[in-house]
């Protein structure tokens, strides 16, 4: 990429034609990395033979049939994955949100070396546990259910969130504790109508951020689970087998299968920085 | 790393379990009441399975031969699997994966971030969209490339390629690592240029504007204020992407399926592969624990350089 170059002609106040080759080279970024994307949703919405003219269509009368057809393979896979990853994603911000509030709120000279223990965890790759998780998912019969998915994505998403929310709640001003301490507050409603309501917007985006990272979890969702309780990133994998021959359909389908994960970040990547950054960087 | 940390964390949760219902009351007791239900089961769901695979990898047992039995083979699984010839190969593939796709982000990141951090029309929407890739599933990825762009028979690329005379273009199949690095590379780039961005936008406008008075190019400005201030988000985000980008998987599942041969095959999908396509739960148990030690031994080497590198610049 030629940006840093072009960016190092600015200067002091930057010329005008600087300023709109540096305008061009980022909209030819866009084009060039959410292009797949754009051009994944047009094929959606092409006829079949359409979809492999070349050279390339852009302007086609759009027709709604395969999302006819993909819909029909589509709302089993998408009921599981919302299942799946609604009650992992609940159940890390039960254990995650109590455990750095402690973290945060007490001190103690082993809170930092907890929190990094935490992160720690997440550099354990997954092909280190895959097999035994299989063994022990198989002799409890947990295959091919949701339960053996919502127990790993819970290991995995914890740590998550108590990092994030422990950097949130690390930020929040102390004399508001203080104060409702010395009114006598309990320490669950410190918790719940002082701490919560203050770090709203930093539990949303770590809630958004376990619900990307589950529901486009691969490796364990094709390892624990078949048929039945197939959630949406294996079911692409499957209909990319299936129907290979049918490339507008399958775009269809993975359009649908993308929709969740793609709304939850656009709505909330001005915070993920955030969360991601604060207390990491020193 | 993480098991030293490991050993001692578990040995403080066994140690203050009964405090804590003996006396509800004492701040101590309080946190640990509020701690303690994550640390416990964020212990038993990492680190438990972990102790099962080093016991499984001194075994050998093939989940669907019960005929053969299960027998202790003690470091045998290590000898044939580890120690061979194409565990070095897939190794090595990937090292190399990473590191392309870390170079390329880390330098796409960087100039989108630079490029992104002024007004310019439609700034928002170019920022939201740049960062799409990143919440794309990585066996979307995968689909993308082969079918989309790289498809030998009606990829967008392939077409393109065409047009220019280029005959028999078919990526996937003659570089599939240099392919995965690129998806890699696509999908990861967001959280490197939202980071590096981040960098920037804290930097003081006093300390580039006395830079520009003491008559600094805009290079300069960049190499001797924007720079230093950077590093310590490199380490940051280079960190965080190295964990993840080490274990890549469904985008060379669903692009490659670890081929031609072995070729774009990583660590994570030899695992995947010993153990769930070839049921071989010792040999793939052994692989797990080599991939661990590797990913420790490079993540600590990276920390370690990285924190060189931030002190020197700072």
């Amino acid at each position: 990429m030629s940006s840093v170059p072009a960016a190092s002609k600015k200067g002091g106040r930057p010329t005008p034609w600087v300023h709109y080759v540096q305008n061009a080279v980022v909209y030819l970024a866009v084009v060039v990395i959410f292009g797949p994307i754009f051009w994944l949703i047009l094929t959606s919405f092409k006829t079949d033979a359409a979809a492999y003219t070349l050279p390339p269509q852009i302007l086609f009368t759009p027709t709604l049939e395969q999302y006819t057809s993909a819909l029909q393979s589509f709302w089993a896979p998408f009921f599981n994955s919302l299942f799946i990853v609604g009650v992992s994603t609940l159940i890390c911000l039960l254990l995650g949100i109590p455990a750095a509030f402690a973290l945060s709120y007490f001190h103690n000279p082993r809170n930092e070396s907890i929190v990094f223990w935490f992160i720690t965890t997440k550099a354990l790759p997954l092909a280190a546990v895959l097999t035994p998780l299989f063994v022990i998912f198989r002799s409890l019969r947990l295959l091919d259910t949701p339960w053996a998915l919502i127990i790993v994505f819970t290991g995995m998403n914890t740590p998550i969130v108590v990092w994030m929310m422990y950097q949130f709640m690390k930020d929040l001003p102390r004399g508001i504790m203080e104060a409702a301490q010395v009114d006598g507050v309990s320490l669950f409603q410190m918790l719940f109508r002082i701490i919560i309501p203050l770090t709203r917007a930093g539990i949303a985006s770590t809630a958004m951020l376990c619900v990307i990272f589950s529901w486009n979890e691969f490796l364990f969702s094709v390892s624990f689970t078949a048929i039945e309780w197939q959630p949406l990133s294996v079911a692409v994998a499957a209909q990319q087998t299936a129907r290979g021959q049918f490339w507008a359909q399958l775009s269809a389908f993975t359009t649908l299968a993308i929709l969740v994960p793609v709304i939850v970040g656009w709505l909330t990547q001005k915070q993920l920085v955030r969360g991601l950054t604060t207390g990491a960087v020193k | 790393m993480a098991i030293s940390e490991n050993i001692s964390g578990s040995k403080s949760v066994s140690g203050g379990r009964s405090g804590s219902r003996r006396a509800p009351a004492s701040p101590g007791a309080q946190r640990r009441s509020l701690l303690y239900p994550a640390l416990i089961v964020v212990a038993l769901i990492t680190q438990i399975p972990f102790l099962l695979t080093v016991y499984l990898s001194l075994q050998s047992w093939n989940i669907i031969r019960p005929d053969l039995g299960r027998q202790f083979v003690g470091l045998g699984n290590y000898a044939r699997e580890v120690f061979s010839a194409e565990f070095g190969v897939i190794m090595l593939q990937t090292l190399a994966l990473a590191a392309m796709s870390l170079v390329i982000c880390g330098l796409v990141g960087l100039g989108l971030a630079l490029l992104l951090n002024r007004e310019f029309f439609a700034k928002g929407l170019v920022q939201t969209l740049l960062v799409t890739p990143f919440f794309i599933m990585p066996t979307v990825t995968g689909l993308i490339w082969k079918n989309e762009l790289f498809s030998p028979n009606f990829g967008l690329v392939t077409w393109f390629a065409g047009l220019f005379g280029v005959e028999g273009f078919n990526p996937m199949a003659q570089a599939p690592l240099l392919m995965v690095s690129t998806m890699v590379a696509w999908q990861w780039e967001p959280l490197f240029m939202l980071v590096l961005l981040a960098g920037l936008a804290a930097i003081p406008e006093e300390e580039k504007e006395a830079a520009q008075l003491d008559g600094c190019s805009r290079f300069g400005v960049f190499r001797y204020v924007e720079l230093p201030h950077l590093l310590p988000y490199y380490r940051m985000v280079i960190l965080l992407g190295s964990i993840f980008i080490l274990q890549v998987f469904g985008e060379i599942y669903v692009g490659t399926a670890g081929g031609p041969g072995t070729s774009s095959m990583n660590l994570q999908y030899l695992t995947f592969q010993t153990g769930l396509v070839g049921w071989q739960v010792g040999a793939a148990a052994a692989i797990g624990v080599a991939t661990l030690i590797l990913t420790l031994v490079i993540l600590t080497g990276l920390l370690r350089t990285m924190n060189a590198v931030v002190r020197e610049g700072a």
